[in-house]
Protein backbone atom coordinates (compact mmCIF):
# COMPACT_ATOMS: atom_id res chain seq x y z
CA UNK A 1 0.00 0.00 0.00
CA UNK A 2 2.72 2.40 1.07
CA UNK A 3 4.91 1.45 -1.87
CA UNK A 4 2.09 1.73 -4.36
CA UNK A 5 1.12 5.18 -3.12
CA UNK A 6 4.60 6.62 -3.01
CA UNK A 7 6.23 4.76 -5.89
CA UNK A 8 5.70 7.65 -8.27
CA UNK A 9 7.89 9.88 -6.09
CA UNK A 10 10.81 7.45 -6.24
CA UNK A 11 13.40 8.84 -8.65
CA UNK A 12 15.07 5.45 -9.09
CA UNK A 13 11.97 3.52 -10.10
CA UNK A 14 11.83 2.49 -13.77
CA UNK A 15 10.34 5.55 -15.50
CA UNK A 16 7.33 5.15 -17.81
CA UNK A 17 9.51 6.55 -20.55
CA UNK A 18 13.10 5.37 -20.72
CA UNK A 19 14.21 8.20 -22.93
CA UNK A 20 17.74 9.53 -22.63
CA UNK A 21 16.31 12.58 -20.88
CA UNK A 22 14.58 10.41 -18.26
CA UNK A 23 17.72 8.33 -17.66
CA UNK A 24 19.87 11.44 -17.40
CA UNK A 25 17.45 12.99 -14.94
CA UNK A 26 17.77 9.92 -12.70
CA UNK A 27 21.57 10.08 -12.88
CA UNK A 28 21.46 13.79 -12.29
CA UNK A 29 19.42 13.65 -9.09
CA UNK A 30 21.49 10.69 -7.87
CA UNK A 31 24.66 12.75 -8.37
CA UNK A 32 23.09 15.67 -6.53
CA UNK A 33 22.14 13.41 -3.64
CA UNK A 34 25.71 12.08 -3.42
CA UNK A 35 27.23 15.57 -3.49
CA UNK A 36 24.78 16.87 -0.88
CA UNK A 37 25.63 13.97 1.45
CA UNK A 38 29.35 14.61 0.90
CA UNK A 39 28.87 18.30 1.69
CA UNK A 40 26.93 17.36 4.83
CA UNK A 41 29.77 15.19 6.19
CA UNK A 42 32.57 17.47 5.00
CA UNK A 43 32.61 19.70 8.14
CA UNK A 44 33.22 16.58 10.23
CA UNK A 45 36.70 16.38 8.69
CA UNK A 46 37.50 19.67 10.40
CA UNK A 47 36.63 18.42 13.86
CA UNK A 48 40.31 17.77 14.61
CA UNK A 49 41.19 21.32 13.57
CA UNK A 50 38.13 23.24 14.74
CA UNK A 51 39.87 26.61 14.39
CA UNK A 52 39.55 26.47 10.59
CA UNK A 53 35.97 25.34 10.66
CA UNK A 54 34.15 28.72 10.90
CA UNK A 55 36.20 30.12 8.03
CA UNK A 56 35.52 27.26 5.63
CA UNK A 57 31.92 26.99 6.77
CA UNK A 58 31.56 30.63 5.76
CA UNK A 59 32.98 29.89 2.30
CA UNK A 60 30.54 26.98 2.10
CA UNK A 61 27.63 29.30 2.90
CA UNK A 62 28.72 31.63 0.09
CA UNK A 63 28.96 28.68 -2.31
CA UNK A 64 25.45 27.53 -1.34
CA UNK A 65 24.09 31.05 -1.77
CA UNK A 66 25.46 31.12 -5.31
CA UNK A 67 24.20 27.56 -5.88
CA UNK A 68 20.58 28.51 -5.07
CA UNK A 69 20.71 31.55 -7.37
CA UNK A 70 22.36 29.40 -10.06
CA UNK A 71 19.73 26.64 -9.80
CA UNK A 72 17.02 29.27 -10.31
CA UNK A 73 18.85 30.89 -13.23
CA UNK A 74 19.43 27.47 -14.78
CA UNK A 75 15.69 26.71 -14.67
CA UNK A 76 14.95 30.04 -16.30
CA UNK A 77 17.81 30.39 -18.79
CA UNK A 78 18.99 26.80 -19.21
CA UNK A 79 15.74 24.87 -19.35
CA UNK A 80 13.33 27.55 -20.61
CA UNK A 81 15.78 29.55 -22.71
CA UNK A 82 15.28 32.98 -21.15
CA UNK A 83 18.80 34.28 -20.83
CA UNK A 84 18.36 36.87 -18.11
CA UNK A 85 21.22 39.09 -16.99
CA UNK A 86 19.49 39.95 -13.74
CA UNK A 87 19.68 36.93 -11.38
CA UNK A 88 21.81 38.77 -8.84
CA UNK A 89 19.53 41.80 -9.12
CA UNK A 90 16.74 39.64 -7.73
CA UNK A 91 19.08 38.38 -5.00
CA UNK A 92 19.77 42.03 -4.16
CA UNK A 93 16.04 42.87 -4.13
CA UNK A 94 15.41 39.85 -1.87
CA UNK A 95 18.19 40.96 0.45
CA UNK A 96 16.85 44.51 0.78
CA UNK A 97 13.20 43.47 1.14
CA UNK A 98 14.09 40.93 3.81
CA UNK A 99 16.31 43.41 5.68
CA UNK A 100 13.74 46.21 5.58
CA UNK A 101 10.86 43.97 6.68
CA UNK A 102 12.92 42.24 9.37
CA UNK A 103 14.16 45.57 10.72
CA UNK A 104 10.62 46.98 10.70
CA UNK A 105 8.77 44.00 12.13
CA UNK A 106 11.53 42.24 14.03
CA UNK A 107 10.96 38.82 12.46
CA UNK A 108 13.03 37.33 9.66
CA UNK A 109 10.27 34.85 8.80
CA UNK A 110 8.10 37.67 7.50
CA UNK A 111 11.19 39.12 5.84
CA UNK A 112 11.72 35.88 3.91
CA UNK A 113 8.06 35.68 2.96
CA UNK A 114 8.11 39.27 1.73
CA UNK A 115 11.34 38.67 -0.22
CA UNK A 116 9.94 35.58 -1.97
CA UNK A 117 6.68 37.33 -2.76
CA UNK A 118 8.29 40.56 -3.97
CA UNK A 119 10.93 38.91 -6.18
CA UNK A 120 8.43 36.35 -7.50
CA UNK A 121 5.92 39.08 -8.35
CA UNK A 122 8.52 41.35 -9.99
CA UNK A 123 9.94 38.32 -11.86
CA UNK A 124 6.45 37.33 -13.03
CA UNK A 125 5.71 40.86 -14.25
CA UNK A 126 9.07 41.21 -15.96
CA UNK A 127 8.66 37.77 -17.52
CA UNK A 128 5.26 38.72 -18.95
CA UNK A 129 6.53 42.02 -20.32
CA UNK A 130 9.63 40.46 -21.88
CA UNK A 131 8.05 37.19 -23.04
CA UNK A 132 7.86 38.24 -26.67
CA UNK A 133 11.48 39.35 -26.90
CA UNK A 134 14.08 37.25 -28.67
CA UNK A 135 17.22 35.99 -26.91
CA UNK A 136 19.52 38.97 -27.34
CA UNK A 137 16.83 41.57 -26.75
CA UNK A 138 15.73 39.76 -23.59
CA UNK A 139 19.29 39.72 -22.28
CA UNK A 140 19.69 43.44 -22.98
CA UNK A 141 16.32 44.29 -21.43
CA UNK A 142 17.18 42.38 -18.23
CA UNK A 143 20.56 44.09 -18.17
CA UNK A 144 18.78 47.45 -18.32
CA UNK A 145 16.41 46.34 -15.56
CA UNK A 146 19.38 45.24 -13.42
CA UNK A 147 21.09 48.59 -13.83
CA UNK A 148 17.90 50.55 -13.11
CA UNK A 149 17.28 48.58 -9.90
CA UNK A 150 20.87 49.00 -8.75
CA UNK A 151 20.68 52.76 -9.38
CA UNK A 152 17.39 53.04 -7.51
CA UNK A 153 18.80 51.21 -4.50
CA UNK A 154 21.98 53.27 -4.61
CA UNK A 155 20.16 56.60 -4.90
CA UNK A 156 17.20 56.13 -2.54
CA UNK A 157 19.37 56.83 0.46
CA UNK A 158 16.44 57.56 2.80
CA UNK A 159 15.37 53.92 2.48
CA UNK A 160 18.49 51.98 1.63
CA UNK A 161 21.39 54.09 2.95
CA UNK A 162 22.87 53.94 -0.56
CA UNK A 163 26.42 52.63 -0.94
CA UNK A 164 26.82 52.50 2.84
CA UNK A 165 24.49 49.54 2.93
CA UNK A 166 21.76 48.46 5.28
CA UNK A 167 22.62 46.48 8.40
CA UNK A 168 20.77 43.16 8.65
CA UNK A 169 20.41 41.24 11.90
CA UNK A 170 21.47 37.58 12.06
CA UNK A 171 18.79 34.96 11.52
CA UNK A 172 18.87 34.05 15.20
CA UNK A 173 20.84 35.47 18.13
CA UNK A 174 24.18 33.70 18.50
CA UNK A 175 23.75 31.48 15.44
CA UNK A 176 27.10 29.93 14.48
CA UNK A 177 28.68 29.70 11.04
CA UNK A 178 28.31 25.92 11.12
CA UNK A 179 24.60 26.29 11.77
CA UNK A 180 24.38 28.69 8.83
CA UNK A 181 26.27 26.10 6.77
CA UNK A 182 23.69 23.40 7.45
CA UNK A 183 20.79 25.80 7.06
CA UNK A 184 22.01 26.83 3.60
CA UNK A 185 22.79 23.21 2.72
CA UNK A 186 19.21 22.24 3.63
CA UNK A 187 17.94 25.10 1.44
CA UNK A 188 20.10 23.89 -1.46
CA UNK A 189 18.79 20.34 -0.99
CA UNK A 190 15.21 21.60 -0.97
CA UNK A 191 15.76 23.62 -4.15
CA UNK A 192 17.57 20.76 -5.94
CA UNK A 193 14.90 18.19 -5.07
CA UNK A 194 12.14 20.67 -5.97
CA UNK A 195 13.67 21.37 -9.36
CA UNK A 196 14.03 17.63 -9.99
CA UNK A 197 10.32 17.03 -9.41
CA UNK A 198 9.46 20.06 -11.51
CA UNK A 199 11.62 18.87 -14.39
CA UNK A 200 10.34 15.32 -14.45
CA UNK A 201 6.73 16.50 -14.40
CA UNK A 202 4.79 17.56 -17.47
CA UNK A 203 5.83 21.13 -16.70
CA UNK A 204 9.47 20.16 -17.20
CA UNK A 205 8.49 19.08 -20.71
CA UNK A 206 6.71 22.43 -21.20
CA UNK A 207 9.91 24.29 -20.24
CA UNK A 208 11.99 22.28 -22.69
CA UNK A 209 9.40 22.62 -25.45
CA UNK A 210 9.23 26.40 -24.98
CA UNK A 211 13.02 26.69 -25.18
CA UNK A 212 13.27 24.52 -28.28
CA UNK A 213 10.31 25.78 -30.26
CA UNK A 214 7.84 28.28 -28.81
CA UNK A 215 5.64 28.16 -31.93
CA UNK A 216 5.43 24.37 -31.74
CA UNK A 217 4.75 24.50 -28.00
CA UNK A 218 1.85 26.93 -28.44
CA UNK A 219 0.41 24.79 -31.24
CA UNK A 220 0.39 21.78 -28.96
CA UNK A 221 -1.54 23.70 -26.30
CA UNK A 222 1.23 25.01 -24.03
CA UNK A 223 0.45 28.53 -22.75
CA UNK A 224 3.89 29.80 -23.73
CA UNK A 225 3.69 33.32 -22.27
CA UNK A 226 2.33 32.04 -18.96
CA UNK A 227 5.01 29.37 -18.55
CA UNK A 228 7.77 31.74 -19.56
CA UNK A 229 6.56 34.11 -16.84
CA UNK A 230 6.33 31.23 -14.36
CA UNK A 231 9.92 30.18 -15.14
CA UNK A 232 10.99 33.80 -14.71
CA UNK A 233 9.13 34.03 -11.41
CA UNK A 234 10.66 30.76 -10.11
CA UNK A 235 14.19 31.86 -11.05
CA UNK A 236 13.63 35.30 -9.52
CA UNK A 237 12.10 34.08 -6.28
CA UNK A 238 14.88 31.50 -5.79
CA UNK A 239 17.41 34.29 -6.23
CA UNK A 240 15.33 36.42 -3.89
CA UNK A 241 15.20 33.84 -1.12
CA UNK A 242 18.93 33.16 -1.51
CA UNK A 243 19.64 36.89 -1.18
CA UNK A 244 17.27 37.13 1.78
CA UNK A 245 19.11 34.34 3.60
CA UNK A 246 22.59 35.49 2.69
CA UNK A 247 22.11 39.07 3.81
CA UNK A 248 21.43 37.87 7.36
CA UNK A 249 24.64 35.86 7.21
CA UNK A 250 26.89 38.68 6.01
CA UNK A 251 24.98 41.31 8.04
CA UNK A 252 24.90 44.01 5.36
CA UNK A 253 22.81 44.61 2.26
CA UNK A 254 24.67 46.60 -0.39
CA UNK A 255 23.96 47.45 -4.04
CA UNK A 256 27.17 45.57 -4.92
CA UNK A 257 25.23 42.30 -4.63
CA UNK A 258 23.37 43.26 -7.83
CA UNK A 259 26.44 44.33 -9.81
CA UNK A 260 26.91 42.85 -13.28
CA UNK A 261 30.12 41.02 -12.32
CA UNK A 262 28.10 39.08 -9.72
CA UNK A 263 25.66 37.96 -12.42
CA UNK A 264 28.61 36.99 -14.62
CA UNK A 265 29.73 34.83 -11.74
CA UNK A 266 26.37 32.99 -11.74
CA UNK A 267 26.58 32.42 -15.50
CA UNK A 268 30.13 31.05 -15.15
CA UNK A 269 29.01 28.74 -12.33
CA UNK A 270 26.23 27.27 -14.46
CA UNK A 271 28.43 27.00 -17.57
CA UNK A 272 31.23 25.27 -15.70
CA UNK A 273 28.93 22.97 -13.71
CA UNK A 274 26.65 22.15 -16.61
CA UNK A 275 23.75 24.06 -18.07
CA UNK A 276 20.44 22.18 -18.18
CA UNK A 277 21.53 19.79 -15.44
CA UNK A 278 20.33 19.80 -11.84
CA UNK A 279 23.71 19.05 -10.30
CA UNK A 280 25.66 21.45 -12.51
CA UNK A 281 24.88 24.68 -10.64
CA UNK A 282 25.68 22.96 -7.34
CA UNK A 283 29.10 21.62 -8.33
CA UNK A 284 29.83 24.77 -10.32
CA UNK A 285 29.13 26.94 -7.28
CA UNK A 286 31.27 24.78 -4.99
CA UNK A 287 34.19 24.51 -7.44
CA UNK A 288 34.25 28.16 -8.47
CA UNK A 289 33.73 29.58 -4.97
CA UNK A 290 36.36 27.39 -3.34
CA UNK A 291 38.82 27.85 -6.22
CA UNK A 292 38.39 31.58 -6.01
CA UNK A 293 38.98 31.43 -2.28
CA UNK A 294 42.11 29.28 -2.56
CA UNK A 295 43.48 31.62 -5.22
CA UNK A 296 42.97 34.68 -3.00
CA UNK A 297 46.52 34.07 -1.72
CA UNK A 298 47.84 34.67 -5.23
CA UNK A 299 46.11 37.92 -6.16
CA UNK A 300 48.36 38.49 -9.18
CA UNK A 301 47.28 35.17 -10.77
CA UNK A 302 43.85 34.79 -9.22
CA UNK A 303 41.63 35.97 -12.08
CA UNK A 304 43.96 34.62 -14.78
CA UNK A 305 43.89 31.08 -13.35
CA UNK A 306 40.10 31.20 -12.93
CA UNK A 307 39.69 32.45 -16.50
CA UNK A 308 42.03 29.74 -17.84
CA UNK A 309 40.04 27.09 -16.00
CA UNK A 310 36.82 28.39 -17.53
CA UNK A 311 38.32 28.48 -21.04
CA UNK A 312 39.55 24.89 -20.72
CA UNK A 313 36.18 23.65 -19.48
CA UNK A 314 34.33 25.50 -22.23
CA UNK A 315 36.73 24.10 -24.83
CA UNK A 316 36.71 20.46 -23.72
CA UNK A 317 33.33 20.22 -21.98
CA UNK A 318 31.01 22.81 -23.56
CA UNK A 319 28.03 21.43 -21.66
CA UNK A 320 29.97 21.73 -18.41
CA UNK A 321 31.31 19.06 -16.10
CA UNK A 322 27.95 17.52 -15.33
CA UNK A 323 26.92 17.70 -18.98
CA UNK A 324 30.05 15.72 -19.84
CA UNK A 325 29.15 13.02 -17.31
CA UNK A 326 25.50 12.84 -18.39
CA UNK A 327 26.42 12.69 -22.07
CA UNK A 328 28.54 9.62 -21.31
CA UNK A 329 25.54 8.14 -19.45
CA UNK A 330 23.41 8.72 -22.54
CA UNK A 331 25.98 7.07 -24.81
CA UNK A 332 26.45 4.14 -22.45
CA UNK A 333 22.71 3.59 -22.14
CA UNK A 334 22.31 3.71 -25.91
CA UNK A 335 25.03 1.05 -26.28
CA UNK A 336 23.34 -1.11 -23.65
CA UNK A 337 19.99 -0.68 -25.44
CA UNK A 338 21.56 -1.67 -28.75
CA UNK A 339 23.21 -4.72 -27.19
CA UNK A 340 19.96 -5.78 -25.48
CA UNK A 341 18.06 -5.42 -28.76
CA UNK A 342 20.74 -7.45 -30.54
CA UNK A 343 20.59 -10.21 -27.92
CA UNK A 344 16.81 -10.26 -28.07
CA UNK A 345 16.86 -10.66 -31.84
CA UNK A 346 19.30 -13.59 -31.81
CA UNK B 1 -20.16 9.47 -33.43
CA UNK B 2 -19.29 13.04 -32.62
CA UNK B 3 -21.90 15.75 -32.79
CA UNK B 4 -22.02 17.87 -35.90
CA UNK B 5 -19.65 20.84 -35.80
CA UNK B 6 -18.84 23.50 -38.34
CA UNK B 7 -15.60 25.40 -38.76
CA UNK B 8 -16.46 28.61 -40.54
CA UNK B 9 -14.20 31.22 -42.15
CA UNK B 10 -15.97 34.45 -43.09
CA UNK B 11 -14.46 37.05 -45.41
CA UNK B 12 -10.96 36.28 -44.20
CA UNK B 13 -8.39 38.67 -45.58
CA UNK B 14 -4.67 39.06 -45.07
CA UNK B 15 -2.31 41.74 -46.29
CA UNK B 16 1.47 41.52 -46.37
CA UNK B 17 2.47 45.11 -46.91
CA UNK B 18 0.70 46.17 -50.08
CA UNK B 19 0.05 42.62 -51.23
CA UNK B 20 -3.29 40.96 -50.51
CA UNK B 21 -2.35 37.33 -49.79
CA UNK B 22 -5.86 36.15 -48.92
CA UNK B 23 -8.91 37.94 -50.35
CA UNK B 24 -12.21 37.72 -48.49
CA UNK B 25 -12.26 33.94 -48.29
CA UNK B 26 -15.49 32.45 -46.98
CA UNK B 27 -15.57 28.70 -46.36
CA UNK B 28 -17.23 26.21 -44.05
CA UNK B 29 -15.89 22.79 -43.07
CA UNK B 30 -17.92 20.04 -41.40
CA UNK B 31 -16.40 17.61 -38.99
CA UNK B 32 -16.46 14.03 -40.15
CA UNK B 33 -15.25 14.98 -43.60
CA UNK B 34 -11.94 15.35 -45.41
CA UNK B 35 -11.40 18.51 -47.44
CA UNK B 36 -8.36 19.21 -49.58
CA UNK B 37 -7.19 22.78 -49.90
CA UNK B 38 -5.28 23.03 -53.15
CA UNK B 39 -3.78 25.64 -55.39
CA UNK B 40 -0.51 26.76 -56.92
CA UNK B 41 2.33 28.07 -54.79
CA UNK B 42 1.49 31.48 -53.37
CA UNK B 43 -2.26 30.87 -53.60
CA UNK B 44 -2.70 31.73 -49.90
CA UNK B 45 -3.43 28.23 -48.54
CA UNK B 46 -0.90 28.25 -45.72
CA UNK B 47 -1.67 31.88 -44.91
CA UNK B 48 -5.34 30.94 -44.54
CA UNK B 49 -4.39 28.04 -42.26
CA UNK B 50 -2.12 30.28 -40.20
CA UNK B 51 -4.96 32.75 -39.67
CA UNK B 52 -7.37 29.96 -38.72
CA UNK B 53 -5.02 28.60 -36.04
CA UNK B 54 -3.98 31.97 -34.60
CA UNK B 55 -0.44 31.91 -35.99
CA UNK B 56 -1.17 35.00 -38.10
CA UNK B 57 -3.32 37.97 -37.23
CA UNK B 58 -6.55 38.19 -39.23
CA UNK B 59 -6.71 41.57 -40.96
CA UNK B 60 -10.37 41.30 -41.93
CA UNK B 61 -13.06 38.70 -41.40
CA UNK B 62 -13.46 36.06 -38.74
CA UNK B 63 -13.18 32.37 -38.00
CA UNK B 64 -15.45 30.45 -35.67
CA UNK B 65 -15.82 26.89 -34.50
CA UNK B 66 -19.49 26.08 -34.05
CA UNK B 67 -20.29 29.67 -33.18
CA UNK B 68 -17.31 30.12 -30.85
CA UNK B 69 -15.26 32.96 -32.33
CA UNK B 70 -11.59 32.00 -32.69
CA UNK B 71 -10.40 35.26 -34.28
CA UNK B 72 -7.81 36.91 -32.08
CA UNK B 73 -7.23 33.86 -29.87
CA UNK B 74 -3.66 32.68 -29.33
CA UNK B 75 -2.69 29.28 -30.80
CA UNK B 76 -2.73 27.36 -27.51
CA UNK B 77 -6.35 28.38 -26.81
CA UNK B 78 -7.41 27.39 -30.32
CA UNK B 79 -5.65 24.02 -29.88
CA UNK B 80 -7.45 23.48 -26.58
CA UNK B 81 -10.77 24.20 -28.29
CA UNK B 82 -10.09 21.27 -30.59
CA UNK B 83 -8.47 22.72 -33.69
CA UNK B 84 -4.96 21.38 -34.19
CA UNK B 85 -2.52 21.47 -37.05
CA UNK B 86 0.74 20.32 -38.58
CA UNK B 87 3.24 22.48 -40.46
CA UNK B 88 5.03 22.36 -43.81
CA UNK B 89 8.30 22.42 -41.87
CA UNK B 90 7.66 20.16 -38.92
CA UNK B 91 7.58 21.57 -35.40
CA UNK B 92 8.51 18.58 -33.27
CA UNK B 93 10.67 18.92 -30.16
CA UNK B 94 14.06 17.64 -31.20
CA UNK B 95 15.50 16.94 -27.77
CA UNK B 96 12.44 15.08 -26.49
CA UNK B 97 11.84 11.45 -27.29
CA UNK B 98 9.04 10.40 -29.63
CA UNK B 99 7.00 9.23 -26.63
CA UNK B 100 7.63 12.49 -24.74
CA UNK B 101 6.56 14.52 -27.78
CA UNK B 102 3.27 12.62 -27.88
CA UNK B 103 2.74 12.87 -24.11
CA UNK B 104 3.40 16.59 -24.17
CA UNK B 105 0.79 17.15 -26.89
CA UNK B 106 -1.87 15.31 -24.89
CA UNK B 107 -0.92 16.84 -21.53
CA UNK B 108 -0.78 20.41 -22.81
CA UNK B 109 -4.16 20.15 -24.50
CA UNK B 110 -5.70 18.40 -21.50
CA UNK B 111 -6.60 15.32 -23.59
CA UNK B 112 -6.99 12.03 -21.74
CA UNK B 113 -4.76 9.12 -22.75
CA UNK B 114 -3.22 5.99 -21.36
CA UNK B 115 -0.17 3.94 -22.23
CA UNK B 116 -2.24 1.57 -24.37
CA UNK B 117 -3.54 4.47 -26.51
CA UNK B 118 -0.06 5.82 -26.86
CA UNK B 119 1.52 2.49 -27.73
CA UNK B 120 -1.14 1.61 -30.30
CA UNK B 121 -0.68 5.02 -31.92
CA UNK B 122 3.08 4.41 -32.09
CA UNK B 123 2.41 1.11 -33.86
CA UNK B 124 -0.10 2.71 -36.22
CA UNK B 125 2.47 5.37 -37.18
CA UNK B 126 5.23 2.78 -37.46
CA UNK B 127 7.18 4.66 -34.79
CA UNK B 128 7.11 1.96 -32.11
CA UNK B 129 10.71 0.92 -32.75
CA UNK B 130 11.95 4.48 -32.21
CA UNK B 131 9.58 5.42 -29.38
CA UNK B 132 12.37 6.26 -26.94
CA UNK B 133 14.66 7.92 -29.46
CA UNK B 134 14.95 11.67 -29.48
CA UNK B 135 13.15 13.33 -32.37
CA UNK B 136 16.37 14.64 -33.93
CA UNK B 137 17.40 11.03 -34.57
CA UNK B 138 14.35 10.45 -36.81
CA UNK B 139 14.22 10.87 -40.57
CA UNK B 140 12.29 13.80 -42.03
CA UNK B 141 9.41 11.46 -42.90
CA UNK B 142 9.29 10.00 -39.41
CA UNK B 143 9.23 13.51 -37.94
CA UNK B 144 6.23 14.25 -40.15
CA UNK B 145 4.50 11.13 -38.84
CA UNK B 146 5.38 12.16 -35.28
CA UNK B 147 3.82 15.57 -35.82
CA UNK B 148 0.67 13.89 -37.10
CA UNK B 149 0.74 11.68 -33.99
CA UNK B 150 0.94 14.79 -31.80
CA UNK B 151 -2.14 16.15 -33.55
CA UNK B 152 -3.99 12.91 -32.84
CA UNK B 153 -2.94 12.92 -29.17
CA UNK B 154 -4.62 16.32 -28.86
CA UNK B 155 -8.02 14.67 -29.51
CA UNK B 156 -9.00 17.18 -32.19
CA UNK B 157 -12.38 18.24 -33.56
CA UNK B 158 -10.57 19.58 -36.61
CA UNK B 159 -7.11 18.78 -37.94
CA UNK B 160 -5.42 21.07 -40.43
CA UNK B 161 -2.50 19.34 -42.16
CA UNK B 162 -0.13 21.50 -44.18
CA UNK B 163 1.61 19.48 -46.90
CA UNK B 164 1.56 16.21 -44.95
CA UNK B 165 2.75 14.14 -47.93
CA UNK B 166 5.67 16.34 -49.00
CA UNK B 167 8.89 14.39 -49.38
CA UNK B 168 7.49 11.10 -48.08
CA UNK B 169 7.94 7.64 -49.50
CA UNK B 170 4.81 5.71 -50.61
CA UNK B 171 4.75 3.62 -47.43
CA UNK B 172 4.58 6.75 -45.24
CA UNK B 173 1.97 8.34 -47.51
CA UNK B 174 -0.10 5.20 -47.05
CA UNK B 175 0.21 5.43 -43.26
CA UNK B 176 -0.88 9.06 -43.26
CA UNK B 177 -3.84 8.34 -45.54
CA UNK B 178 -4.91 5.52 -43.23
CA UNK B 179 -4.71 7.81 -40.20
CA UNK B 180 -6.66 10.55 -41.98
CA UNK B 181 -9.39 8.07 -42.86
CA UNK B 182 -9.52 6.90 -39.25
CA UNK B 183 -9.84 10.48 -38.01
CA UNK B 184 -12.60 11.02 -40.57
CA UNK B 185 -14.41 7.88 -39.44
CA UNK B 186 -14.13 8.98 -35.81
CA UNK B 187 -15.89 12.22 -36.64
CA UNK B 188 -13.00 14.70 -36.81
CA UNK B 189 -12.88 17.22 -39.62
CA UNK B 190 -9.68 17.07 -41.67
CA UNK B 191 -8.38 19.83 -43.93
CA UNK B 192 -5.37 18.81 -46.00
CA UNK B 193 -3.21 21.26 -47.92
CA UNK B 194 -1.43 19.33 -50.63
CA UNK B 195 -0.19 19.37 -54.21
CA UNK B 196 -0.40 15.59 -54.50
CA UNK B 197 -3.52 15.30 -56.66
CA UNK B 198 -3.62 11.51 -56.83
CA UNK B 199 -3.38 11.08 -53.08
CA UNK B 200 -5.82 13.88 -52.36
CA UNK B 201 -8.41 12.41 -54.71
CA UNK B 202 -8.16 9.08 -52.89
CA UNK B 203 -8.99 10.56 -49.46
CA UNK B 204 -10.88 13.83 -49.89
CA UNK B 205 -14.60 14.19 -50.39
CA UNK B 206 -14.22 17.82 -51.33
CA UNK B 207 -11.59 20.03 -52.91
CA UNK B 208 -11.31 23.77 -52.37
CA UNK B 209 -9.09 25.30 -55.04
CA UNK B 210 -7.41 28.63 -54.34
CA UNK B 211 -5.50 30.93 -56.63
CA UNK B 212 -4.05 34.36 -55.90
CA UNK B 213 -5.73 34.49 -52.50
CA UNK B 214 -9.21 33.60 -53.72
CA UNK B 215 -11.33 30.47 -53.86
CA UNK B 216 -11.80 29.67 -57.53
CA UNK B 217 -13.57 26.33 -57.18
CA UNK B 218 -15.18 24.29 -54.44
CA UNK B 219 -16.85 20.90 -54.71
CA UNK B 220 -16.38 17.20 -55.38
CA UNK B 221 -12.86 16.30 -56.60
CA UNK B 222 -13.92 15.15 -60.06
CA UNK B 223 -15.91 18.31 -60.71
CA UNK B 224 -13.30 20.73 -59.36
CA UNK B 225 -10.39 19.15 -61.20
CA UNK B 226 -12.34 19.31 -64.47
CA UNK B 227 -12.99 23.05 -64.29
CA UNK B 228 -11.04 25.01 -66.91
CA UNK B 229 -9.92 27.81 -64.54
CA UNK B 230 -8.58 25.17 -62.13
CA UNK B 231 -6.61 23.50 -64.89
CA UNK B 232 -5.30 26.87 -66.00
CA UNK B 233 -4.36 28.05 -62.49
CA UNK B 234 -2.74 24.78 -61.53
CA UNK B 235 -1.14 23.55 -64.73
CA UNK B 236 -0.86 26.77 -66.71
CA UNK B 237 -1.58 26.92 -70.43
CA UNK B 238 0.47 25.27 -73.13
CA UNK B 239 1.55 28.52 -74.78
CA UNK B 240 2.02 30.23 -71.44
CA UNK B 241 -0.61 32.82 -72.30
Amino acid sequence: MFNARFAKWNPWRPHGSQSRRARQLQWDISSSAGILVALAVLPLLFLRTPSGLPYWAGIGVTAFFYAIVAVGWNLQAGYTGQFSLAPMTFAMIGAYVSTLVTNALGTSTLGFGAAVFATGAVGWGLGLVLSRLGDHYLALATLAFAEIMRRIITNEYWLTRGELGLAAPPLAPGISRLEYYYLFLAAVAFVVVGSYFLLRSRYGLYFQAIREDPIGAGTRGVPVTRWKAIAFAIGSSLAGVAGAMYVHFVGLATPQMGALFQTTFIIVIVMVGGMRTITGPLIGAVIITFTREVLQDYPQYHMAILALMIILIMRFAPRGLMGLLLASVGRRSTKIDARTAEEAST
Amino acid sequence: MKQQMVLRCSNMTKYFGGMQAVRAVTLAFDNGSVTALMGPNGAGKTTLLNMMTGHLRVDEGSVDLDGRVLTGLVPYKIARLGMVRSFQITHVFQELSVRENLRLAADATGAAYNHENLNSLLVELDLDTVADEEAHALSGGQQRLLELGMCIMQRPQFVLLDEPFAGLNPRMVEIICRVIKRLDAQGAGVVVVSHDIATVVSIAERIVMMSEGEVIADGAPSAVLAEPQVVEAYMGTIDGA
